[in-house]
């Protein structure tokens, strides 16, 4: 087993806020998070939430206005990329770390061939063998595309959604990402298509060995794909702990309430336990815990907020009354 | 028929369609049967370029078909005159999936909530904002939000105020097309039983159209599959989203990922690409991606059969004569 091998991601009190001031409203606050070499976590949470910013973040393809109010250490891979020059941060961009859309019609041009677009990406990797024509094939084979020579020559909107989107996962991976975003990448599929994305992603991962963050809404997607889990609320993390312990044994009422809510194809309760409300936008999130407008175990002390608490191996939630179900069987 | 409140049959819809430059037949819907009871709910589930949503304007009578019928308490609903017409559009009530677009942004929300009931003659305006804000009250909202405009409002409180229109005019059915599927997830549970709770009050019908299997499970009495334009399969509701027969819709149910992360591997995940309307393959229309196709999927269509979940499915793997020709 590894002993303690430094993360490969480690995201030290990011807060991004709008605007340079540190009085100014922040979407995203104080997040910690690390992810290790090979892991893929799931970064879950509903709309305005902060998870794409946070994923933006780590790009550092935040507008202007967002960049200017970065502060905190992003350290990939022993360096902080919130120091690195623009240059630099090209050279990591779609190299070291690679990112996929929710859109893949956003992620493609319209007026150039798929095969045009995949040979951008590969011809800033002088390292691998073949000529263009014949790595563009293999990075399409490796997404099993069927006949890649034929699609070579396609514009994007002679393709299926799934197919697309699969090019846009090969050009993402030309360079061997070593972390991998995937913003939502399934959202626009249709169910029987991300079911396939989903494990061409998992397969890929499995040969690259490359960590994977893996943001969405999507609670049936994280159970499948995610070995950690980090749930965001109001721009905060509410609850982080191994996929086994947020499903079994959520801490964090929030969690719990979200879980409870789903419908599932072998229930048929009469009603549908719900929370109350809907989430904050940024401008009008609450003091103390952000959750406890909505939380139905609010008590005086939530109007505090609330500090992160262990409450099992490497599971830490923040809340002040976590729920107490079962912990320390595992 | 008997007792169904909205039921079609033989419907189908052929759009022409120029494709690289030559006219061609794109058939959205092919003979569809449909039959609707007063208090129950129809589950319609379907991918992109199944035809649900061209089905669900067939039975909105915003479209008309190319082949079959539409019936409305027992009327065909092509030759219904008039008045017949405009109850109609009183009793059948649309919930589109996304409320930023359903709602017209210029009007306040009162005058969206009445504008179904201008279908009622002699109404004062007194009665009508009355309704309006007992409706508004319905959906979970306040009477006096009837004077503000829909921008001012979240994704979940406008898909309740497109819920609060529809009921207005006291419909006898609703036609939901996926109407959570834009919503975030603490906001669909809330808007799935709001909708539960008006159909036991009203005993409203209910059109349920959706891609996923878990929401129509909570939502639906009886379950249709359609697959490129056909139903390839139906049943009741539970059958259809825990044992069902076609292999189609067993990809759906792999499909529908559940949030456990110890759930078994599905027997028969989906695999393939959803062929093109334009294109569709002989034979079985959903040969081409089946793991369990043999020679006659190629070549002959199959005709419904009755499947061991008491429903019925259109694969010939459930033909009681394939034992005897093998």
């Amino acid at each position: 087993m590894k002993t303690m091998a430094p993360p490969l991601l480690d995201m030290r009190n990011v807060s991004v806020r709008l605007g340079g001031n540190a009085d100014s409203l922040p979407l995203i606050e104080n997040i910690s998070l690390a992810i290790a070499e090979g892991e893929t976590v799931g970064l879950v949470g509903e709309s305005g939430s902060g998870k794409t910013t946070l994923g933006m973040s780590l790009m550092r393809l935040l507008p202007p206005l967002l960049e200017k109010g970065l502060s905190g250490e992003i350290i990939y891979a022993g360096r902080d990329i919130t120091a690195l020059s623009p240059a630099e941060m090209t050279a990591v961009r779609g190299g070291e770390i690679s990112m996929i859309l929710q859109d893949p019609m956003a992620s493609l041009n319209p007026i150039f061939t798929i095969g045009n677009q995949l040979k951008e990406g590969l011809r800033l990797h002088a390292t691998a063998r073949g000529t263009l024509e014949e790595r563009a094939i293999a990075a399409l084979e490796s997404v099993r595309i069927p006949s890649p020579e034929a699609r070579l020559a396609n514009h994007p909107h002679q393709m299926s959604g799934g197919m697309r989107q699969r090019v846009v996962g090969a050009i993402s991976l030309t360079r061997a990402p070593r972390l991998l975003i995937a913003d939502e990448p399934t959202t626009s599929l249709d169910v029987t298509i991300q079911y396939q994305f989903l494990e061409l992603l998992k397969d890929l991962q499995r040969r690259l060995g490359m960590a994977m963050l893996f943001i969405t809404h999507d609670f049936g997607v994280v159970a499948k794909m995610c070995d950690r889990v980090v749930v965001m609320y109001a721009g905060q993390i509410v609850e982080e702990g191994p996929v086994r312990e947020i499903f079994h044994r959520p801490a964090h009422w929030y969690t719990r309430a979200l879980l409870d809510s789903i419908p599932t194809v072998d229930r048929t309760p009469r009603r549908l336990p719900t929370i109350p409300g809907s989430p904050p936008p940024v401008a009008a999130r609450p003091a103390g815990c952000r959750f406890h407008p909505r939380c139905a175990n609010a008590q005086a002390k939530c109007l505090e907020s609330p500090k992160v608490l262990d409450v099992g191996a490497g599971h830490t939630t923040r809340c002040w009354f976590p729920l107490q179900a079962q912990r320390g069987a595992a | 028929m008997s007792g169904a409140i909205l039921s079609a049959r033989g419907l189908g819809r052929v759009f022409k369609v120029k494709h690289n430059g030559r006219q061609q037949d794109l058939h959205a819907v092919t003979d569809v049967d449909i039959d609707l009871l007063p208090g129950r709910t129809l589950g319609i589930v379907g991918e992109s370029g199944c035809g649900k949503t061209t089905l669900n304007r067939l039975l909105l009578l915003l479209d008309s078909p190319t082949t079959g019928e539409v019936h409305f308490e027992g009327n065909a609903c092509a030759t219904l005159s008039p008045q017949a017409k405009r109850e109609f559009r009183r009793a059948v009530q649309p919930v589109f999936q996304n409320p930023f677009s359903s709602l017209d942004p210029r009007m306040r929300v009162g005058a969206i909530i009445a504008e179904p009931l201008s279908t009622i003659p002699g109404l004062t305006r007194k009665q009508v904002e009355d309704r309006v804000g007992e409706v508004l009250k319905a959906v979970g909202l306040r009477a006096e939000d009837a004077k503000r405009f829909p921008n001012e409002f979240s994704g979940g409180q406008r898909q309740r105020i497109a819920i609060a229109r529809a009921i207005a005019s006291r419909p006898r059915v609703l036609m939901l097309d996926e109407p959570v599927s834009s919503q975030d997830i603490s906001i669909r549970a809330q808007i799935l039983n709001i909708l539960k709770d008006l159909q036991d009050e009203y005993g409203l019908g209910c059109v349920f159209i959706s891609h996923d299997l878990a929401t129509v499970r909570f939502m639906a009495d009886d379950v249709i599959v359609m697959y490129l334009g056909r139903v390839i399969e139906r049943g009741s509701a539970e059958a259809i989203c825990t044992t069902p027969s076609h292999p189609y819709t067993r990809a759906l149910l792999a499909a529908a990922l559940p949030p456990d992360p110890d759930a078994p591997q599905p027997d028969l995940p989906p695999q393939g690409e959803i062929p093109s309307p334009l294109d569709p393959p002989p034979g079985c229309p959903y040969h081409t991606r089946c793991p369990l196709r043999f020679e006659r999927c190629d070549t002959v269509r199959p005709p419904m059969f009755h499947a061991p979940h008491g429903g019925m499915a259109a694969c010939h793997l459930l033909d009681p004569d394939l034992r005897n020709e093998h």
